[in-house]
């Protein structure tokens, strides 16, 4: 790959006809006209908005951008964020470690065997089917408000995207790959290495995201409904007691993390296979 | 010796689509055994398929299912429905508007992606405490003076969780419409007047005169920041007017497969959204129900919930496939999403 890279030399240098004049007017019209610069631009327009209209309005009930910040910065250095974060990243772990265990093995499996998976493939999708936050309750009931059942919450939301996902991918692995592989009297361990594994790795990491988003989802909800404890428990606290500012900071902060979760695992995704999976969200 | 007899070349007893029901039932109906059977070791505590039934029943028929909230179940579920109804409306609305700036115009893409993009990434029910504070918890709310008995803090809340995802499929819809028709819709002069709302004199004058004027009727009727609000949505009726052909004529029917899709992927969400909102804050309906359950420690009736919420998922799920399917039908070649 690399020596390819090296001995040719890149085509953009000789397209240029004429070299592109860096000073003169056109140069600051660029500048000025760029996404970067039209995004920075609106950014500020709306910090801009968002501090007018919560100085001008009820403090009770909104904040504005300059006491979000105070908040968020009360809240980091007395560590009441880490702490939220730190239990929950504990559970998300956790859950997720599980949620891949399972839905991994589970999804090749079922994916490769037809009549296992024809058998249970109505109980899955009816579970997959059901609201989660329905069963929700049950689960405070069966494994109380802790842990335990903080970790079963958000391995029940993150299980059945990865395990769907999955499977799909292992389902439809070419059919030609696999009757070459056939054609090779190729073992069925190896079929799975060489293979079947490889062909459905970018599924794998597709259903890894969603599995993280909605596991995301499983933490704050199990904030909420579950012990008041993690992201979820703190703005459910926060916001109980119209603490608007540190409510908004600890959403900023659910924000943040989940772009950033969202944009690496993206990036894996592209790297993995730079074409796009249809149907997945 | 007959050939016949040779077992490979004897008929399979079954067709394959036999083979695959009678898989499928058996499935089911070893599932709902082993819960029967296994429930039956502390069924107050682990529930069976007889005792939820049993359950189901006795809600659907009772006049009174919560103890201190009047109202039957139907009543109950009319009233999660209407706030998921109206919700979904509210959010189809705004997400449509905003996936068709969104997807055709650059400017537009450029300034909101990546809010959109924050939200799509976000549980966005973390919102919900948030939107009781705004919105209220009372389960009542007057438009026009007319008493609507539904929570506009329910309704906030599915617009929350669903009108992104509208916006997002749409936007998708809009921009992939654009790749593959816009060549052809510029032949055809389909396009609106290229050179946009300020792009000429007339143009200028007409927008910001049209403008103003509203923004004054809107500070004489309601002051504060709705004279600006008025000029916003001003600009936003003249853009998509003078755009109306592209609009009606290429982007909406390209686009429809992909606002059906991103319709019943926030179809799924705003059930979740509903029963969050009202299980958290005790709105009646059916998360109220649910919550009434928990308090009790009633597992029949919340695995009875739960099934019910099943079958709900389930059934609009397939209507909106087939809706997709049917709207998708007249193109000559698949590319939706």
């Amino acid at each position: 790959m690399a020596q390819e890279t090296e001995a040719r030399p890149t085509p953009t240098a000789d397209i240029r006809l004429s070299p592109i004049d860096e000073s003169g007017p056109g140069r600051w019209r660029r500048v000025a006209t760029s996404d970067w610069t039209i995004r920075a631009v609106s950014f500020v327009v709306f910090i801009a908005v968002w501090e007018s209209y919560g100085r001008s309005t009820n403090t009770v009930t909104f904040a504005s951008a300059s006491r979000t910040w105070d908040a968020f910065y009360e809240l980091t250095t007395s560590g009441d964020l880490w702490e939220a974060w730190r239990s929950d990243l504990g559970i998300m772990v956790t859950a997720l470690s599980l949620a891949t265990v399972f839905g991994l093995t589970l999804g090749f499996v079922l994916g490769r065997f037809k009549t296992p998976d024809t058998f249970f493939e109505p109980v899955f999708n009816a579970l997959f089917m059901t609201p989660k936050v329905a069963l929700l309750p049950i689960i405070a009931l069966w494994l109380g408000f802790q842990f335990n059942a903080k970790v079963v919450v958000v391995l029940m939301f993150s299980f059945f995207e990865i395990f769907f996902t999955v499977r799909t991918g292992v389902k439809v692995t070419d059919a030609e790959y696999i009757d070459v592989a056939r054609a090779y009297a190729i073992p069925d361990g190896m079929m799975l290495r060489k293979v079947i594994a490889p062909a459905s790795l970018p599924y794998v990491i597709t259903g890894l995201r969603l599995g993280l988003l909605h596991g995301m989802v499983g933490v704050v909800l199990a904030g909420f409904f579950l012990e008041n404890s993690g992201i979820g428990g703190l703005i459910s606290r926060e916001s109980a007691e119209y603490r608007m500012p540190a409510t908004f900071a600890a959403m900023i902060s659910v924000m943040f993390f989940g772009v950033t979760m969202n944009a690496i695992l993206r990036l894996l995704e592209r790297r993995v296979a730079p074409w796009n999976i249809k149907g997945a969200t | 010796m007959t050939a016949t007899a040779t077992p490979s070349l004897r008929q399979p007893r079954l067709s394959p689509t036999a083979r695959v029901r009678l898989l499928q039932v058996g499935g089911v109906v070893a599932f709902l055994i082993f819960w029967q059977v296994f429930g039956a070791t502390r069924p107050e505590w682990y529930s069976q398929p007889t005792r939820m039934l049993d359950d189901t029943w006795h809600m659907f028929t009772v006049d009174k299912v919560l103890p201190y909230i009047e109202g039957s179940f139907w009543t109950m579920a009319l009233k999660s429905l209407g706030a998921l109804g109206i919700g979904l409306l509210i959010s189809f609305i705004v997400g449509v508007t905003i996936g068709f700036l969104v997807g055709r115009y650059r400017a537009a893409q450029v300034i909101f992606d990546p809010y959109l993009a924050a939200l799509y990434s976000v549980p966005r029910v973390a919102f919900v405490p948030m939107l009781v504070i705004w919105f209220g918890i009372a389960s009542k709310m007057t438009v026009w003076g007319i008493g609507i008995p539904l929570s506009k803090f329910v309704i906030a809340s599915v617009v929350m969780s669903s009108a992104v995802l509208i916006s997002f499929s749409t936007a998708a819809g809009v921009s992939e419409t654009m790749k593959q028709y816009d060549e052809v819709a510029t032949a055809l002069h389909l396009r609106g007047n290229s050179r946009g709302l300020f792009g000429t004199a007339r143009n200028a004058v007409l927008t910001l005169v049209g403008g103003i004027i509203v923004a004054v009727v809107g500070a004489a009727v309601f002051g504060g920041i709705w004279p600006f609000m008025f000029f916003a949505m001003f600009l936003l009726v003249a853009l998509l007017y003078q755009d109306r052909r592209m609009f009606m004529k290429i982007l909406l029917p390209g686009s429809v497969p992909f606002i059906a899709t991103g319709l019943r992927f926030s179809l799924q969400r705003s059930l979740v959204a509903v029963i969050v909102a009202e299980f958290l804050v005790g709105v009646p309906g059916v998360g109220f129900i649910i919550r009434d359950a928990r308090a009790a420690s009633d597992v029949d009736r919340l695995f009875a919930m739960a099934i019910l919420l099943m079958f709900v998922g389930v059934v609009v799920v397939q209507v909106t496939k087939r809706i997709e399917a049917r709207l998708s039908s007249w193109r000559p070649q698949a590319f939706g999403p």
